[in-house]
């Protein structure tokens, strides 16, 4: 019925039908093109102001300007918020407390202030400590807390951690259970409990067979590595209890680059039973780390299927007498696999007389170990510096 | 029947079905744009993320780490003549803990071998390695008596993939990261793409964007001359709408010629570089998600958005267009070497589709209004109004991805630059886009 009668004005008016749709489609296409174009303007005029007022001596100026531009920099308003920040801790700062800051209530704000408080220490960071773990900020960190947004949790959980703001600890553990199939979450989670050095916390979450790790074999290495408590003692700890394959492993690969010695014995039984890459780690702890009742069970390890244990048994032995090794290292040397002739190279190169060692190479009549012990001998040189 | 004849009788027929056709375009030119804006405002939201996820996790710590996987860069300068070591100082200089750098040279090219020879003290080095993939053979290795770091093999191979399965060949890390003669790396780079795998143990390899400028820290692009700046916006706008947008909905075909990385395993299993590929990252990446689909692995592949590499401008316009020629005809190498996977990993095909077949729809496009309104067969307003859309749609997408980027990755904002930039964006339509266009028609 409405169709009818819009064809009824239409002709009553003399036009045709073609006619009145093509001048809509013309009016759209005109509003269209002035919607965009009049965007096109307005940006070139705020960035023409920005050009033309960069050299303007007038703070009032100077402000609207840097609050333009942090429309778009992120930069800029990162730059803004963390000068903003040095002026609160700062005793002749012209600012007082964080709520004078606008924006410190944002991802940007949460983003600025952990990247400040890691280049801050003493007074002025004890200043941003107490001033986010006021109740003023707290509010607005325990709102976030509280809310869903993961990523808002997250840079929550990073300046919990940057600030050490240890009261916090129980809310960090409560995001990582509820975020569980989160690897992001666990990243910072664990970050941040490492940073705190929250022992207890860290075995009790490591202990939980219901938290499974999303986080890769290096992550946890890194994310140890920073622990503030007593590492050695978490080690310990963590080695005979955590449900995860890849914190025990880390924790072994932990042992061996920090030489705690006296836990080798925790680490033996996983070199004789377990998982080829826990294995694997822990031949190479042993070795670190000396440990001299592993000895027979890494020469015997030298004869295992697995060419990656026999390479790393190589590097191994290298740690021990390499009189007493040498037999073993040369059979090694004349290994089917590259990696592990070259790892035994390496551990060869270690020899005093070199040219006798030269020699006993040669005599096994294999052409590839000789070429890959000149190599390991020349590189050996090259890294001393010999070679130029 | 004469030909004056026949025209006669066909422009009635034309003059009643161009109104059509003239809609028919319009309709295009309005889903294109849209669809192009939609997929700004896709890569603006996960561009944030990006920034967001890597701020909290705080990847930086891994700068001086222990626990960072090492990597093997390659360079393929088998025919570089010019001296590469403005190229291998930018590339020794990176900010990453652990890595080397395998530079595949030909001797008899004399001046690129002296000054590799001049520069970093080569000494011959009896060198045992495992030839795992196929490549010309190695004439000798040498290595730098003033950086360990520095691997170089002398090799006659002419072929790229030849040159970078040698490299392979000869690695000792787990991660390959090729890269090409006109490829600058920022400091961060290593660090920014291998993080990646470390936080992913399930990834393969990580793609990145070349963006274009002679500077490495991308703050020194006032100097860069007008065409260059063209060239910028132009990697920006294929950037943030086809290539970081379809990737956002899981579609990624790298470009060909930029730097990447994968992981040493997964290149192994696929065989290498092959000869007979045009653009042999992009071609070895397709084959690798072929024969992980076909083991049903999990794995990951993507794309990182991050300013970490800079591609040396074209100074000449025949020469941007030779280089847009060539990475046509790459693209369309590529995928017709791996039609079965193309059609496995959605938007590969559609990544052409897009870089191919739009432009010539933009074209026909203009033309076909064009001639309706020569004809009369629509108004001229309507014509005016629809050249000046598709310019505005175009302008918008550009100003667009050169704010996105202003926005998330540079460090310092120089107004003047962006203005000057702003005011390309617009004028660009009238000539370099059109130019661009019709190469890519014509590739």
């Amino acid at each position: 019925m409405r169709h009818n009668t819009a064809d009824q004005l239409i002709r009553a008016a003399g036009w045709r039908r073609e006619t009145v749709y093509l001048s809509i489609l013309q009016s759209l296409l005109g509003g269209l093109t002035i919607a965009l174009g009049a965007l096109l303007v307005v940006g070139f005029f705020l960035l023409l102001m920005l050009h033309l007022t960069r050299s303007v001596d007038n703070r009032k100026v100077q402000k609207m300007r840097e609050q333009l531009l942090c429309l778009i920099s992120g930069a800029a308003e990162a730059k803004r918020m963390k000068n903003h920040i040095y002026e609160v801790v700062n005793p002749d700062g012209k600012l007082d407390q964080l709520s004078d800051i606008h924006g410190i209530c944002t991802a940007r704000g949460l983003i600025a202030m952990a990247e400040t408080a890691e280049e801050l220490s003493g007074a002025s960071l004890e200043k941003l400590q107490k001033e986010a773990g006021g109740e003023w900020y707290g509010e607005y960190l325990r709102r976030l807390l509280d809310g869903v947004d993961e990523e808002a949790i997250a840079l929550v959980i990073k300046l919990i951690g940057a600030l050490q703001l240890k009261n916090y600890t129980p809310d960090v553990v409560t995001q990582i259970y509820c975020c569980r199939t989160t690897a992001q979450m666990q990243h910072v989670g664990m970050l941040t409990l490492c940073m705190l050095g929250a022992e207890r916390d860290i075995v009790a979450l490591c202990r939980d067979h219901t938290i499974a790790s999303l986080l890769s074999f290096r992550t946890l290495e890194e994310i140890f590595s920073i622990y503030t408590g007593d590492l050695k003692k978490l080690c310990r700890k963590l080695i005979t209890s955590a449900s995860d394959p890849y914190i025990r492993r880390t924790c072994i690969k932990t042992i061996g680059e920090q030489g705690y010695d006296d836990l080798g014995d925790l680490v033996l039984p996983h070199l004789i039973q377990g998982h080829i890459n826990t294995r694997i780690d822990s031949a190479r702890t042993l070795g670190q780390i000396h440990f001299e009742m592993a000895y027979p069970h890494l020469v015997a390890g030298a004869s295992d299927p697995r060419w990656e244990m026999r390479a790393v048994i190589a590097t191994a032995l290298g740690v021990f007498d390499e009189r007493e090794n040498e037999e073993t290292l040369i059979k090694l040397l004349c290994d089917r696999e590259w990696w592990v002739r070259y790892r035994a190279a390496e551990s060869l190169t270690k020899a005093t007389d070199t040219r006798a060692l030269m020699e006993r190479v040669e005599q096994t009549g294999d052409r590839f170990a000789a070429e890959m012990m000149r190599f390991a001998l020349d590189q050996a040189a090259l890294m001393k510096g010999e070679a130029a | 029947m004469n030909l004056a004849s026949i025209l006669q009788s066909v422009v009635p027929i034309l003059r009643a079905g161009l109104p059509a056709v003239c809609y028919g375009f319009l309709a295009l030119l309005f889903f294109a744009g849209i669809v192009r804006l939609l997929l700004i405002a896709k890569s603006t939201v996960q561009l944030k993320k990006h920034v967001r996820s890597l701020r909290s996790v705080d990847y930086r710590r891994f700068q001086d780490s222990e626990h960072m996987m090492p990597v093997s860069l390659i360079l393929p300068a088998i025919n570089e003549t010019g001296s590469l070591n403005e190229q291998v100082e930018n590339l020794l200089s990176l900010d990453f803990k652990q890595y080397e750098l395998i530079v595949v040279a030909n001797s008899e090219h004399a001046d690129a071998w002296a000054s590799l020879c001049k520069g970093y003290s080569l000494l011959p080095f009896h060198q045992p390695y495992k030839k795992t993939l196929k490549s010309a053979p190695i004439e000798s290795v040498y290595r730098s008596a003033k950086d360990v770091r520095l691997v170089v093999l002398d090799s006659k191979e002419k072929s790229r993939a030849g040159a970078l399965n040698a490299g392979v060949n000869i690695s000792s890390y787990p991660i390959i990261a090729p890269v090409y003669p006109d490829l600058r790396l920022t400091k961060d780079a290593l660090l920014k793409t291998v993080y990646a795998f470390v936080s992913d143990s399930a990834c393969v390899f990580i793609g990145t964007f070349a963006r274009i400028g002679d500077a490495t820290d991308g703050e020194d692009g006032k100097k860069m001359p007008v065409l260059a700046q063209e060239q910028y916006m132009e990697r920006l706008r294929t950037l943030y709408t086809n290539r970081a947008g379809y990737e956002n909905i899981g579609l990624y075909l790298p470009l060909s010629g930029t730097f990447a990385a994968f992981l040493k395993s997964a290149v192994l299993e696929s065989g290498g570089f092959s000869y007979e590929a045009a653009a042999e990252s992009a071609d070895l990446l397709l084959r690798i998600h072929g024969r992980m689909r076909k083991d049903k692995r999990a794995y990951c592949a993507r794309l990182l958005p991050d300013a970490v590499c800079y591609q040396l401008p074209q100074q000449k316009m025949r020469g941007v267009c030779a280089s847009l020629r060539r990475g046509q005809r790459e693209m369309r190498n590529t995928i017709r070497r791996n039609r079965g996977t193309a059609s496995m990993v959605p938007g590969a095909g559609y990544t052409r589709l897009a870089e191919k077949f739009w432009p010539l729809v933009e074209i026909l496009g203009a033309v076909v209004v064009i001639a309706a309104g020569v004809l009369g067969a629509v108004p001229l307003l309507f014509m005016a109004l629809y050249l000046l859309l598709g310019v505005l749609f175009g302008s918008v997408q550009t100003v667009l991805a050169v704010l996105l980027e202003e926005y998330a990755f540079q460090r310092q904002t120089d107004t003047g630059l962006l203005l000057r930039r702003y005011l390309l964006a617009i004028v660009d339509n009238f000539g370099f886009r059109v130019l661009t266009t019709f190469t890519k028609i014509y590739s």
